[in-house]
């Protein structure tokens, strides 16, 4: 049995621009991928051409078996997708939201649903406009899960909730689909909501997928090297695993990918007085990859004037 | 499924639904004699010589903008497209129930004044001019031309445009078209009014089911 999520170079413009950029990545079943960028990096539009949202320039891609051009009505329902901002019918009550969505599965769990909503204490008359946007998060989770979806989908599920909300929401959903084998594709611009609930990341930047690996050895193969310079920094040549660099006066910082002996000799090559290997932890590596060209950082003199 | 697809879609266009169909009674009321607000008949020779027939269409005219605008411009600035589409249905279903609800809503809001007013004017002793059925003829046409423009403002409402003039286009063209219709159909072609307009409706729903089935909803 293939993947649940095979995509083979989807490609997206919007005008003159490319925002998805010959992207290819596998998502294996029972895996929880996260797939992060900044805000723009084209996160959204990859997953709207997965759930048929968006056409694709160029490329292919299946969803458990389907051509996304083609997903059958009886695939699509062992699809969940949530997408950004949790869209729902405002003028509904939770119930009738509930009522009008059921009509579409032959699966619905309805007690699990009820103890989804007992769970966010939500009651099933509230309306839906009434709802703040955590709460709308909640209710978009309990329809999405009530059909037993074995493929989620989830675009950047915790944007515009505040940072309890999002933990709490977070936590609900791990506990929610956590053990029960389902395959999770899920987006996000806050790297502390992927890192915890992720197998596997990939990160986009300016549309092109520049990393996928499991989260872990991500983590470990990222080293930050620091570079102290008696004098002028010189200009560090472009090498295999140099992901960022950053000039802080006579400091010279490095962000370097399979840190080996190919990288150190260039590094010591460098003339430094004296070079430091850092780990790095998840967020800096994520900064650094998504960050691009950086500049020399300038002395703020005002700050840094004494009082 | 379909059920659910129709409540939610008449749930959306009930408000304007029901405004319209009050209108189109006073309206009716007002052409029978109906002595009450702002409007009184001008006692002409009914579908023939008055003016109460053209606030019919005018009525159905903007319900049937709103209703087809409604439909569409709702779910984008809800952002529901998502939702919507996303739900295990084929998607020209989900469009097609759209616009069947919308569609019937405007037949009914452009055929009952005309029914009423046409019932009204063929019962004897109701008024003093002579009346045939087939002096409603061009009503009932003009009825069935009026989701012409319901298409063309769902068309409008659901094709990506890049500022608000074009993204009338459509509405403004099903205008046009229904003006060149009706004038092909009072001057040689009375006879093809209604196979003209069917055709020229059929002829939308498939340009609006290619737009659903292609374009971005980003």
């Amino acid at each position: 049995m293939s993947d649940p999520i095979v995509i083979e170079r989807l490609t997206k413009y919007y005008g003159p621009r490319c925002v998805v950029n010959q992207v290819s990545l596998r998502v294996p079943a029972g895996c929880v991928y996260g797939c992060l960028g900044r805000n723009g990096a084209g996160k959204s539009t990859l997953i709207k051409m997965l759930t048929g949202l968006v056409q694709p320039d160029a490329g292919s891609a299946t969803l458990l078996g389907d051509e996304i051009a083609d997903v059958q009505p009886a695939t699509r329902a062992r699809i969940a997708y949530l997408a950004e901002g949790h869209p729902l019918y405002r003028g509904m009550t939770i119930d009738q939201a509930a009522r009008f969505t059921r009509r579409f599965y032959t699966t619905w769990h309805k007690e699990f649903l009820k103890d989804i909503l007992d769970h966010f204490k939500l009651s099933g008359r509230a309306k839906i406009s009434r709802l703040s946007n955590g709460q709308r998060a909640q209710v978009s989770l309990a329809l999405a899960l009530a059909p037993d979806p074995e493929l989620l989908i989830l675009d950047d599920p915790t944007l515009g909730l505040d940072t309890v909300v999002r933990r709490d929401f977070l936590e609900s959903m791990i506990r929610l689909i956590q053990g029960s084998g389902r395959t999770i594709l899920l987006s996000s611009h806050v790297l502390g909501d992927v890192e915890r609930v992720a197998d596997r990341i990939g990160i986009m930047v300016d549309g092109v997928l520049r990393v996928d690996a499991p989260t872990e050895d991500f983590k470990e193969s990222l080293r930050r090297v620091v570079l102290d310079f008696i004098g002028s920094v010189p200009l560090v040549p472009a090498f295999t695993g140099l992901v960022n660099q950053r000039q802080f006066g006579g400091k010279l910082e490095l962000v370097v990918i399979n840190y080996g002996e190919e990288q150190r000799a260039i590094v010591e090559g460098l003339g430094a007085a004296a070079i430091d290997v850092l780990d790095m932890n998840l967020e800096d590596a994520f900064i650094a990859y998504t960050r691009g060209e950086s500049r020399p950082l300038p002395n703020f003199a005002r700050e840094l004037a004494p009082c | 499924m379909l059920k659910a697809l129709l409540w939610k879609e008449v749930r959306d266009l009930r408000g304007w639904f029901v405004l319209a169909i009050v209108a189109q009674l006073y309206l009716a009321g007002v052409a029978t004699g109906l002595d009450f607000g702002p409007l009184r008949a001008g006692g002409g020779v009914p579908f023939v010589d008055d003016f109460v027939t053209y606030y019919f269409f005018f009525v159905a005219f903007v319900f049937a903008a709103v209703a087809g605008l409604w439909q569409t411009l709702l779910e984008s600035l809800r952002g529901t497209w998502a939702f919507l589409l996303h739900r295990p249905a084929p998607r020209n279903q989900l469009f097609g129930v759209k616009l069947l609800v919308g569609g019937s809503a405007t037949l009914i809001v452009a055929t009952l004044p005309v029914m009423l007013y046409a019932v009204w004017a063929a019962t004897p002793g109701r008024h003093s001019s002579p009346f045939f059925w087939s002096m409603s003829g061009w009503a009932w046409q003009a009825a069935v031309a009026v989701p012409i423009v319901y298409l063309g403002a769902f068309m409008s409402g659901l094709r990506p445009a890049r500022w608000f003039g074009s993204l009338l286009f459509p509405l403004a063209g099903s205008f046009l078209c229904l003006v060149l219709t009706q004038s092909l159909v009072a001057t040689w072609a009375w006879p093809l009014g209604v196979p003209i307009c069917l055709v020229v409706e059929a002829l939308l729903v498939a340009s609006i089911m290619y737009v659903a089935a292609t374009r971005d909803y980003s």
